[in-house]
């Protein structure tokens, strides 16, 4: 009985394994190059006869943009770029961000909510990127250090390609202006070389030149600027401010311990460690005053339309004599809220605070004024995402 | 007999000779002078200075003094022989006068020009800081120091037309005083700071300022970040908080102010987990891929990075992964 129930099974088996050697022998076998277990050619494009089904554009918000919170959330991965552009002079604003990791773009319809991924062409490592204004082209830096790439690209309106092009140079601080050119500076022996680059007409300008290398680059909306440009800052080494107007050089009343700065063409807001205390000073017309907080400059942008009045993201906290740099090394972590402050009347107003609204904890970086400074981009430092702050509601 | 006359009258007449010398200024046409000396005697835009009257001649004694700045008597106490003021903006210059009214009839007036001038001492450390850092990296034994001196009058003066001596430690370096040697690189020296000094004046060698600048050495420092295969590296350094949510992760240890050229030939860079020494399995000694293993625990992780020629420069720091 048992010998009978082997024979069985045996030829059972038997059976299935030249079933199997069958179909491979008319089928043909697994594709080697496409790293599939098992290919059994089903849906294969070659046979016209096979319709893919075509996913349809999303019609429901991704993004839940018609909330009435004022504060949102954009993206829950980390961003590597955004900025609000708008195509034409009529149309409606939209949020765009590069996707760290990849430079995927992606574009937020902020009427209706809908996401759409407007270039798919990877860039692996994307960790830094800007917008133009109109949309059109992006910069992304892909990798660190000196294996780092700087990459111009080419948003496409008719497909998801991104047409790109690498910047020649160590490019070591960039940013978009609202004339829809890229400036940038790159190291030349000892000094660096700030160029702007208009991708329209593939023109370069050299706009002005600085002294030194370790120089950290507020840059203004415009090539001609101002500019303000200071030695990278630590607590423990002295800086000082120079702002570059139209290529012109001016040294500002600014310099000390711990020093950043942040500014416009009406004043700028520094901060410094004097006396052991790190403080916050802005100046306005020539003359520098106390701010009422204290600020790390960083966390602040300076409205478009209003040069005097800055938003910033300021954690009422005691600052310990070594900042910024525990902050920058991420040792120390900020619990910010927004403030509007105006350097011209000495004030500040408290705009939101992200804990009591969201009941999360933010620790503002980037911070970037939309189109008309309607609204207020900025990524939370912990994660990397990508908030907006409705700064002046348009149905208000 | 003659010879004998002559050594006596040289043993007697060239001391006193000597030590006319030291006391008779006049015969270099130096006579005691009253004179405005400021202090600091360069000052740069916004500085507070200090004017005072020095009298070597006694010829203040009862006299009435009047300052002046910029032709404008300054308010405050009359017949003081210091006054401060606020220098003015670069390229500026300004007349300080001090009127004095003689007792004995008659007055005499002494100038001062200020020309402030901003020199800036700008320290760029070549030392090891992470891409990703906003800060600047600081000094560690034996690391090169570049320094670079921007002098600005309302612009910034043609480094070409300016002699400049340097001193580390108040030792002249680079030889002497060199024109258009506005940038100087130096090794740290030992000790806990390091005191750079700088002297800018014409070819003429008129003074145009000077300045000194005290910078603090730093130990190099070791905090480990991890690194995302796809984002690259969280600003956010790992601690003893962190938590292993996916299976792996890769720590990338990052030294701050460790000398660049240790940093890129390390004699000793070394990986312990759990005090057991590892390879790291990686080009990179800088980072290693930890992989989790059972359900829960936590693991201790520590990298020791080290010069074996300068043993200061190095940094070793443990930290623990939980998973």
């Amino acid at each position: 009985m048992k010998r009978t129930l082997f024979i069985i099974g045996g030829v059972s088996i038997i059976c299935i394994l030249v079933g199997v050697w069958a179909y491979f022998l008319f089928f043909g076998t697994p594709n080697p190059d496409g790293g599939v277990f098992a290919n059994f050619n089903l849906g294969n494009t070659d046979d016209p006869s096979v319709v893919i089904p075509v996913e349809p554009e999303p019609t429901e918000p991704l993004v839940d943009v018609t909330s009435p919170e004022r504060l949102r959330q954009l993206t829950t991965q980390p961003v590597a770029g955004f900025a609000e552009v708008q195509l034409t002079p009529s149309s409606t604003p939209q949020a765009r961000y590069i996707e760290a990791g990849t430079g995927h773009i992606y574009s937020i319809d902020l009427e209706t909510g809908v996401e759409t991924r407007i270039s798919a062409t990877s860039i692996p490592l994307t960790n830094a990127g800007v917008m133009t204004p109109n949309g059109r082209y992006a910069l992304m830096q892909s990798g660190s250090g000196l294996g780092s790439e700087h990459v111009i690209g080419i948003i496409s309106t008719t497909s998801d390609e991104l047409r790109n092009f690498a910047i020649p140079g160590t490019v070591t601080s960039f940013a978009a202006t609202t004339e829809n050119t890229f400036v940038y500076t790159i190291p030349v022996g000892n000094e660096l070389v700030a160029q702007s680059y208009d991708p329209s007409t593939n023109a370069t300008t050299e706009l002005f030149r600085i002294p030194f290398r370790d120089a950290t680059i507020a840059w203004g909306n415009t090539e001609s600027g101002p500019h303000y440009v200071y030695p990278h800052t630590t607590s423990r080494l002295e800086g000082y401010v120079y702002s570059y107007t139209d290529g012109v050089a001016t040294r500002e009343p600014a310099s000390g311990y711990g020093l950043s700065v942040v500014g416009s063409s009406a004043g700028y807001i520094y901060s410094e460690v004097q006396d052991g205390e790190y403080n916050t000073y802005a100046t306005n017309r020539g003359a520098s005053n106390p701010a009422p907080l204290t600020i790390i400059p960083e966390k602040c942008v300076f409205a478009q339309s209003d040069a005097s009045m800055a938003i910033c993201g300021i954690a009422l906290t005691e600052f310990p004599y070594l900042m910024p740099d525990l902050w920058y090394k991420g040792e120390v972590q900020m619990n910010d809220s927004l403030w509007e402050y105006s350097v011209e009347n000495e004030s500040t107003s408290l705009l939101v605070s992200p804990e009591n609204a969201t009941g999360r904890q933010l620790d503002i970086v980037q911070p970037q004024f939309g189109i008309n400074d309607a609204n207020l981009y900025f990524q939370n430092k912990v994660d990397q995402t990508l908030w907006i702050y409705e700064y002046r509601p348009i149905n208000n | 007999m003659r010879l004998r006359v002559l050594l006596v009258a040289l043993v007697i007449f060239i001391p006193s000779a000597v030590a006319t010398a030291q006391f008779d200024a006049t015969q270099f046409g130096e006579t005691p002078q009253t004179a405005i000396t400021l202090n600091p005697t360069h000052p740069s835009p916004g500085d507070l200075v200090t004017a005072s009257l020095d009298d070597y001649s006694g010829g203040v004694y009862g006299s009435e003094i009047t300052w002046r700045y910029n032709g404008e008597v300054l308010p405050g106490p009359v017949n003081q022989r210091q006054i401060q003021f606020i220098a003015g903006t670069a390229g500026s210059e300004a007349m300080v006068e001090a009127t004095l009214s003689l007792p004995t009839g008659g007055t005499q007036t002494l100038q001062e020009v200020v020309s402030p001038v901003y020199m800036d001492i700008i320290i760029e450390p070549q030392t090891r800081v992470p891409d990703w850092y906003a800060g600047r990296s600081l000094p560690s034994l034996g690391s090169q120091i570049n320094a670079t001196v921007l002098l600005n009058n309302g612009s910034f003066i043609d480094s070409q037309s300016v002699v400049y001596t340097w001193r580390v430690n108040n030792k002249v370096i680079e030889g002497g005083p060199i024109r258009g040697g506005n940038r100087v690189a130096f090794p740290t020296p030992r000790g806990g700071s390091v005191i750079v000094s700088v002297n800018a004046t014409t070819p003429s060698g008129e003074t145009i300022a000077n300045r000194a600048v005290s910078i603090n050495i730093v130990l190099p420092e070791l905090s480990f970040y991890e690194k995302h295969t796809l984002y690259g590296m969280k600003s956010i350094p790992v601690t003893a908080n962190t938590t292993l949510v996916g299976s792996i992760l890769t720590v990338q240890a990052e030294p701050f102010f460790l000398d660049t050229r240790v940093y890129n030939n390390p004699d000793v860079a070394e990986w312990e987990i759990d005090n057991v020494r590892t390879n790291n399995g990686s080009d990179n000694p800088y980072e290693i891929t930890l992989r989790r293993s059972g359900n829960n625990g936590s693991t201790n992780v520590n990298f020791h990075v080290r010069s074996l020629r300068e043993i200061l420069q190095g940094s070793e720091e443990s930290t623990t992964i939980n998973f």
